[in-house]
């Protein structure tokens, strides 16, 4: 079954002297436990896409629908609550409250959720686990490195049972030993708990861990590849 | 966590939150201080003049007139004196009696205030002891006067010589008699001083042929803070062939002068508080624009805004908590050192208190009200000013917040 499915998406910028159409009659189903990364060149679409796959922003025309119900025409609200249970986000940086330890951080989305304490508490500490950073679960982001404040905002991604997770270039500023760990992480995840990645990425070391690549240019899908 | 994460969010620019609380405690430290003193000074001049004209309460015949005559005098009978000493809050009475007169001197004559009074009840309420600077106070069953001296030096009279007083009595009587002069005054009025002559009440009444009859009767008040409802009161229960009379109608312009440096005060005060708004408006801007990417992941993630705007408002309330409760405190040294250690002014400052009549003196007195009314109202403006961020929170587009 599609978790997202888009139908003719496009999406026009208005914003300057001349129209950006930035996604143009994009066609796509993404299916559940996938783990897929969108490339293209700078400019070619991938942020606005996945900001419109997460509810984040509006198509101009065209539908979206994920996990079943069709967000393009949800009230902000609406799609702040949906976005709470049914994606988990990890964006390029600043992904985390900074006065909150790792730990909260990852628990501050299930108190979003009303889930009890106990829960909380113990599925933190699991995913915390996960992402190998148990022991910082009481460091505050600004005493982690990038890497590790990456890591838990993959816990935090993955810490409502979201449908999937949507990660813009997540490792955009990490080095290349953060950079594999965290893909490695994502990948057993992806593995473990049947968790749908969809990632953005200009990473080359990236793009040969996804199992699908989609590759956009000018707002197009140019190519869509499945490896065995 | 609510209240955890926001503390920890009021602590995280701590310079910031630090300037916010700085702003509230100034002002609260400085509106406590103008008020306390501004409170302190009017209850003291008015409490000088007051005592010294007619006292907080007067009450007289319906339609007594301030003319210096015995036209409308009022008997002060036992029962009268009664009913006025049963009105709860009421110490005592001091009746006065009034009259004008001349003094004979060789060949010119010069005229006289005559103020007859109480001797023990008058010093009590107006320290006029004090003023004695020759001979002797004065005593009830005396049969001699106190003369003011502006008067005495024109009269070239001294203590121990004799004045001679020609006037008018009730129901047009003459009045004619010698005194011997027990003491002599100064007086704190230029014109009282050239005019005042004092004389024991029973002396009075007896040289007036007034029986038990006096001009007015001041009043004396346990608390002179409800001087205005007990003014009321001792109305109804006199009825209408008396007038009890506030000092805010004795004296008008007093209550006119202190009102109008009251309305100044205000604007004193608004301008304070207008700028304490902007300068607190100023710290909530700087947070909303720090804090611009957090607001966007946060409620990308599902943080939902009305929650968001609740944190808000509790920083803001605890800042502005914190800057009211050390406001208060902070403000009490000041108040409290001008309440036991008033500053006396110099030159100018000493001239323009005095043309006013007021003392050249610089004092406060703490009342909880003044701070708890100041402190508050501190705290309510810093407070309300969450109403901008609360409607930009509320108002939140992740996408926009998270592209900056
Ligand atoms: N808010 C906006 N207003 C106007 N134009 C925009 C806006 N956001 C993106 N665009 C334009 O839309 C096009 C697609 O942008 P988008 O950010 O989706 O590309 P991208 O593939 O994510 O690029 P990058 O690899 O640099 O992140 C670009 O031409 C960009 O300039
Ligand atoms: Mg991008």
């Amino acid at each position: 079954m599609s978790v997202i499915k888009t139908h003719q998406l496009s999406k026009i910028y208005n914003g300057s002297a001349v129209a950006v159409h930035a996604l143009n009659k994009v066609d796509l189903h993404i299916e559940e436990g996938e783990f897929t990364a969108i490339v293209g060149p700078s400019g070619s679409g991938k942020t606005t896409l996945l900001n419109i796959i997460g509810g984040l922003d509006n198509a101009t025309s065209g539908d979206v629908e994920v996990a079943g119900k069709d967000i393009t025409r949800m009230s902000e609200n609406d799609l702040i609550d949906f976005r709470l249970h049914n994606i988990g986000f990890v964006f390029q940086a600043y992904n985390l409250i900074p006065v909150l330890t790792a730990q909260e951080n990852v628990e501050f989305i299930m108190l979003m959720q009303k889930r009890d304490k106990k829960e909380r508490h113990e599925r933190a500490m699991s995913l915390l686990k996960a992402v190998g950073l148990e022991s910082q679960a009481d460091k505050r982001p600004s005493q982690m490195s990038g890497g590790q404040q990456q890591r838990v905002a993959v816990a935090r991604a993955l810490a409502s049972r979201p449908r999937f997770v949507l990660a813009d270039e997540p490792t955009a500023n990490l080095d290349s030993v953060s950079t594999s760990n965290l893909l490695d992480i994502m990948a057993r995840l992806n593995q473990e708990e049947g968790t749908t990645f969809v990632f953005s990425t200009h990473d080359q070391r990236v793009i040969d861990r996804a199992r699908r690549v989609i590759t956009l240019e000018d707002g197009h899908i140019v190519s869509d590849e499945t490896k065995a | 966590m609510i209240l955890r994460l926001a503390w920890r969010n009021l602590w995280r620019n701590r310079r910031r939150t630090f300037i916010t609380i700085a702003m509230i405690v100034g002002a609260v430290v400085l509106s406590v201080t103008m008020q306390s003193v501004q409170n302190a000074m009017y209850d003291r001049n008015i409490d000088n003049m007051v005592r010294f004209s007619k006292g907080y309460i007067q009450v007289a015949a319906a339609g007594h007139k301030e003319d210096n005559t015995l036209e409308t005098s009022v008997d002060l009978t036992p029962e009268l004196r009664e009913k006025i000493l049963s009105i709860k809050g009421v110490r005592g009475i001091l009746p006065r009696i009034q009259n004008f007169g001349l003094a004979a001197l060789d060949t010119m004559s010069k005229d006289v205030m005559i103020l007859g009074t109480v001797p023990e009840v008058e010093d009590e309420q107006t320290g006029l002891k004090k003023h004695v600077i020759k001979g002797e106070y004065f005593k009830a069953e005396d049969q001699s006067v106190m003369v003011a001296k502006g008067l005495a030096k024109r009269l070239q009279l001294s203590v121990g010589d004799t004045i001679v007083i020609v006037s008018m009595g009730y129901h047009g009587n003459s009045a004619n008699g010698k005194f011997p002069v027990k003491a002599i005054l100064e007086l704190a009025s230029p014109e009282l001083n050239k005019r005042v002559m004092y004389m024991p009440e029973a002396l009075a009444q007896r040289f007036f042929s007034l029986g038990t009859h006096v001009s007015d009767i001041s009043i004396l008040l346990d608390d002179n803070k409800k001087s205005l409802e007990i003014s009321k009161e001792m109305q109804s229960v006199l009825g209408d062939k008396y007038e009890a009379k506030h000092w805010t109608e004795l004296l008008p312009e007093l209550k006119q002068m202190v009102e109008g440096d009251a309305a100044g005060g205000y604007i004193m005060y608004g301008i304070l508080y207008v700028i304490i708004a902007f300068g607190v408006f100023g710290t909530v801007l700087m947070m909303l624009s720090e804090r611009r990417r957090e607001f966007g992941v946060v409620t990308a993630v599902g943080m939902k805004r009305r929650l968001l705007a609740i944190i808000v408002v509790i920083e803001n309330f605890i800042s502005g908590l914190i800057g009211a409760v050390a406001g208060m405190i902070l403000a009490l040294p000041g108040v409290l050192y001008l309440k036991y250690f008033p500053v006396n002014l110099a030159g100018q400052m000493k001239e323009a208190y005095e043309k006013i009549g007021f003392e050249p003196l610089i004092l406060a007195d703490i009342y909880p009200w003044i701070l708890l009314e100041n402190a508050g109202l501190v705290f309510l403006i810093a407070l309300g000013l969450s109403i901008y961020p609360v409607v930009k929170i509320l108002k939140i587009r992740s996408i926009d917040y998270l592209r900056s």
